[in-house]
């Protein structure tokens, strides 16, 4: 019993598969609800037929007592008899059931505080497992991000290389515009000649004239 | 400029001062001289390399992922090696620009020629031919623009080989 191996409590699970799989199937276990046989312990069985011997040889030596007592008072094998013997051994038949009843039901409650313990522990495992591999998964992510825009830093540059060179004849048709344009630029003299022909004075005279268009 | 009344005329005249005007012309054919220079790629670094400190945070990644059954590779793998740039460790993107110019070359030589033809040779300084010589330039090289053999792009512009 006490520092034997229980032989129902089943062997830990070699660790297989990833954190996921292995916090799944914490998690179906923990969904399952409490083992509770687990948890049982194998020798009640024992422990309530070795008291049940006890209180049969307790029995044996109070009957014993009881069928002295009987012949002192010369009452051995009478109905009296019968009756304090039949009264006596019913007395220790319900008191070992009783006994019995309270061991099996104290073995139960304890396993079944046990089984609840692990479902609990097994309901954190699977959290906390799937919960680091959350985690991880979005580091690797993170990271594989982070290298990837540095080689999308350096497509990009390429390309604006690129279009620097294909763009390169266009481009330089800007310098000689700008150099023929600042050669003007607020810098000229603008003469004005006015040739007024033969017949000029009739625009004048639509100008001066208020009622004409002109 | 505008018209006059009926059988006038006014005319306006723009001219340039000839202080300037000899000026402008220096300043126009040096912009020409300038603008055959051509593009000129950077062939320094372009972003900076990730640090022996992120390459180890990488690799504790890895570590955890393997630990918990998880898929791992080689933190460093897929990207291209770190050059060091006077101290500096980085990457350039001149290698893929160099990939790209030379896929240019290889597939459309003519495009290719094209679009250098207006531009001195980047090794040699050799002035461009016809037609994008200019002014001085172009009345140098006339005499020997015949003798020059006739380069590819000239079916490119559709012109004969008496332009070049």
């Amino acid at each position: 019993m006490a520092g034997a191996a229980n032989p129902r409590m089943a062997a830990p699970a070699a660790p297989g598969g990833n954190v996921f799989q292995q916090a799944a199937g914490l998690y179906g276990q923990a969904a399952a609800g409490p083992n509770i046989g687990q948890f049982m312990n194998p020798y009640t069985s024992q422990v309530i037929g070795r008291t049940g011997m006890d209180m049969a040889r307790q029995a044996q030596i109070a009957q014993n007592q009881l069928g002295a007592q009987a012949t002192q008072a010369g009452a051995f094998g009478g109905s009296r008899h019968g009756v304090a013997e039949g009264t006596m051994l019913g007395d220790y038949g319900r008191a070992f059931g009783d006994i019995a009843a309270q061991q099996r039901q104290a073995g139960f409650n304890t396993a079944l505080s046990a089984a609840q313990a692990q479902q609990g522990i097994q309901s954190g495992l699977a959290s906390q497992g799937f919960g680091f591999g959350q985690q991880i998964g979005q580091q690797q992510m993170q990271q594989g991000a982070m290298q990837q825009m540095l080689n999308q830093q350096l497509i990009d540059a390429a390309r604006a290389q690129y279009a620097g060179f294909t763009g390169a004849p266009q481009q330089s048709l800007g310098l000689p515009m700008a150099a023929v344009g600042a050669g003007n630029m607020g810098k000229r003299t603008q003469t004005q000649t006015r040739n007024p022909g033969p017949f000029d004075f009739l625009s004048l005279g639509a100008m001066l004239n208020p009622f004409g268009g002109g | 400029m505008s018209g006059g009344g009926k059988g006038g005329k006014q005319t306006t005249q723009v001219t340039i001062p000839a202080w300037l005007e000899e000026a402008a012309r220096r300043n126009i054919a040096k912009a020409e001289d300038i603008s055959q220079t051509g593009f000129v790629p950077y062939m320094g670094p372009d972003v900076a390399a990730f640090t022996p400190m992120q390459q180890a945070a990488f690799q504790g990644t890895n570590q955890a992922a393997s630990a918990f059954g998880l898929g791992t590779v080689d933190p460093m793998a897929g990207m291209p090696p770190a050059q060091n740039f006077g101290g500096v460790q980085g990457y350039s993107s001149y290698p893929l620009y160099n990939q790209a110019i030379a896929n240019l070359q290889a597939t459309a030589p003519g495009q290719f020629a094209a679009l250098q033809a207006p531009f001195i040779n980047p090794q040699t300084r050799a002035i461009p031919g016809a037609p994008y010589m200019t002014g001085a330039q172009l009345a140098a090289a006339a005499p020997a623009a015949a003798a020059v053999p006739i380069v590819d792009e000239r079916n490119f512009y559709g012109r004969g080989g008496g332009d070049y």
